[in-house]
């Protein structure tokens, strides 16, 4: 799966292969293409291959596999663009270097992966648009170039509850698999709408969803129900845009300590990364991208060191670049001590065993 | 022994849950260290960093209001540590390490008040600088407390261990937020401090000594309603007693009769 991540360089030169030259309207062609279509494009349908993975990269090492690169770290934002919200993925394409730079600063060791979507409302064409976890700038400038932000206004609340839906059953994620949690953003300006609906769930995710994806399914969850198992999954929080009362709002649904409330998109890197380091524990606030007194009151009430405290319950120590993986799709490396048992001979490859 | 970019000096203390050591930054600062005994706990420290942080910002909001209105500077920034970082060490087991850098002064000039307090007694007029900046201390949670909602909700019972003095200077610095809290009620806590300063001081049987000891005496009893009307209490007679001047820190070790005094160079 290859060593390769996120650099400014690459980001430029990717800007300039896909066309994205202008700071506004990155999204206007594939706006373009969705309304004369009636469809998103594939990269970010979420109804398209609806399962979002985040995991392990790994070669082929002497009969092994090799971890080029740390434990992935899934980071997903899902960031309203509706109303006043319309721009905002202009803000992401634009804020990506520093956002990568800064999660990679706090997040040492690990694979940090970005799943950067957005949401609207269910009474729009499209209610949301969610890529695949990706690494690499050329990926990620793709994707949000691909986006297409309904920018309507005027029903407020908005229905973010399905990328939240999408993180906590949608999700394949290696951070899950051996007992970390990855991070989810949602970036708004409005209260949620407390309705998971199975309609919408099929109009979002696709008709056959409940037959594959979701067959175990039984019944649709609450929002309680679903926001408990997004915690459980993930650090969830929520950024609120210049907005008090909804971020009380939010505060009601997922806990205060969830909800932090931010001036404008353009902190995202350094509140994110922040939110991150704490978490993670191994990093402090930056108080050169971090000084605001509000902010640093919010942050100073998270839950500091979570990420630590699973990390320290976890059977073995957090992979990292250069572990080896007997078989590929293994939970764990192989662990000191285990080794002298795979130097058992292996078959010879012309070897043919008849039944 | 190194962490990060601090070399690791003398152990200085210990409490139940961190040891506290010295260091030495690459830049040439020196810092305080409390390292976690255990990653468990961790999470005291952790949370004492949040309130450090919590401190700093409004602080710096104060500093601010300062220099646009361009009123007189009350310096609250000498009366806590600067918290430089705090983290978990992959490398001591995940244990946390809240750094500490000493705002204005050397560290080696700074002397922990439990220690102080045991070792030697003080004069009159060294122990109104020492009661002035601790009153000061609290008002600045008052004014934290005028603000509302914020995750310093109760404020640090005074312990002499949590504060170093710097006697040269006048400082008295805050650096351990790792302690018991308590919902502030200025009477109790200037009450509290006010006795502190009754068993250190030795007073003298001059006219002003004496009405000084009747003010900390009223303080002990009867306390008062906020810090900083404690404050005003106390150096508006000392103004006219000795005037607002520099005193050097005088003191003298306990079981003998000879006063010293530390001066700022």
């Amino acid at each position: 799966m290859g060593r390769e991540t996120f650099s400014v360089e690459s980001y430029r030169r990717a800007r300039r292969e896909y066309g994205v030259t202008h700071d506004t309207d990155v999204t206007k062609k594939a706006e373009q293409y969705a309304k004369e279509t009636g469809h998103l494009s594939e990269i970010v349908d979420p109804a398209i291959n609806p399962i979002r993975r985040s995991l392990i990269r790994l070669d082929p090492h002497q009969k092994k596999w090799i971890a080029t690169l740390g434990c992935p770290m899934d980071i997903e934002v899902s960031c309203d663009t509706t109303g006043s919200m319309g721009g905002e993925v202009d803000t992401e394409m634009a804020v990506l270097p520093e956002l990568y730079e800064a999660v990679a600063k706090v997040l040492p060791g690990y694979d940090p992966q970005l799943c950067l979507g957005i949401f609207g409302d269910v009474c729009d064409d499209f209610v949301m648009c969610r890529p695949q976890f990706e690494m690499e700038a050329p990926k990620i400038v793709n994707y949000l170039k691909e986006m297409a932000p309904q920018r309507e206004g005027g029903d407020t609340p908005e229905d973010p509850q399905y990328a939240m839906f999408a993180r906590a059953y949608l999700t394949d994620a290696y951070t899950n698999r051996i007992g970390l949690k990855g991070y989810h953003f949602i970036v708004t300006d409005a209260p949620c709408h407390h309705r998971l609906n199975r309609d919408d769930i099929v109009r979002i995710f696709g008709k056959d969803i409940f037959d594959n994806e979701l067959k175990n399914m039984a019944e649709i969850p609450t929002m309680e129900e679903m926001i408990k198992d997004l915690k459980n999954r993930t650090h969830q929080f929520i950024l609120v845009v210049n907005s008090h009362s909804t971020a009380d709002d939010w505060c009601d649904l997922c806990g205060s300590k969830s909800v932090i409330k931010i001036d404008s998109t353009r902190q995202l890197p350094a509140v994110i990364s922040a939110i991150i380091g704490l978490t993670e524990g191994t990093r402090d606030i930056d108080n050169r991208l971090v000084f605001d007194y509000d902010l640093i009151k919010q942050l100073s009430s998270i839950d500091i060191g979570a990420q630590a405290k699973l990390r320290h319950a976890l059977p073995h120590p957090v992979p990292k670049a250069g572990d080896i993986f007997r078989n590929k799709g293994d939970l764990w490396p192989i662990q000191p001590g285990e080794e002298d048992a795979e130097d058992t001979p292996m078959e010879a490859p012309d070897h043919i065993e008849y039944l | 022994m190194k962490v990060r970019d601090i070399e690791v000096g003398n152990r200085i203390g210990e409490s139940s849950k961190f040891r506290i050591y010295l260091g030495k930054m690459d830049d040439g600062h020196s810092v305080i260290m409390k390292v976690a005994k255990t990653f468990e706990d961790g999470d005291i420290l952790a949370e004492e960093a949040g309130k450090f942080r919590v401190l700093h910002a409004f602080e710096k909001v104060i500093a601010k209001y300062v220099e646009i209105h361009d009123t007189s500077n009350p310096h609250y920034d000498w009366l806590f540590a600067n918290l430089l970082a705090s983290f978990l060490e992959p490398t001591q087991d995940d244990r946390r390490i809240n750094v500490f850098a000493m705002p204005d002064i050397d560290l080696g000039e700074l002397i922990p008040l439990t220690k102080l307090h045991a070792e030697v007694e003080i004069n009159v007029r060294t122990s109104v600088w020492i009661l002035g900046r601790l009153f000061k201390f609290y008002s600045f949670f008052e004014l934290l407390a005028a603000q509302g909602d914020n995750p310093v909700t109760r404020y640090p019972v005074f312990s002499p261990d949590d504060y170093f003095i710097g006697a040269k200077r006048h400082r008295l610095i805050y650096y351990n937020f790792s302690g018991d809290v308590a919902d502030v009620i200025a009477t109790d806590f200037v009450k509290a401090i006010s006795k502190f300063i009754l068993d250190w001081v030795v007073v003298g049987d001059d006219l002003a000594e004496q009405k000084y000891f009747e003010l900390l005496g009223d303080f002990a009893k009867n306390g008062c309603a906020s810090f900083e009307e404690a404050h005003n209490y106390l150096y508006t007679p000392v103004a006219k007693l000795w005037g607002i001047q520099y005193h050097p820190f005088t003191y003298r070790d306990r079981g003998t009769i000879a006063w010293k005094t530390i001066k700022e160079d």
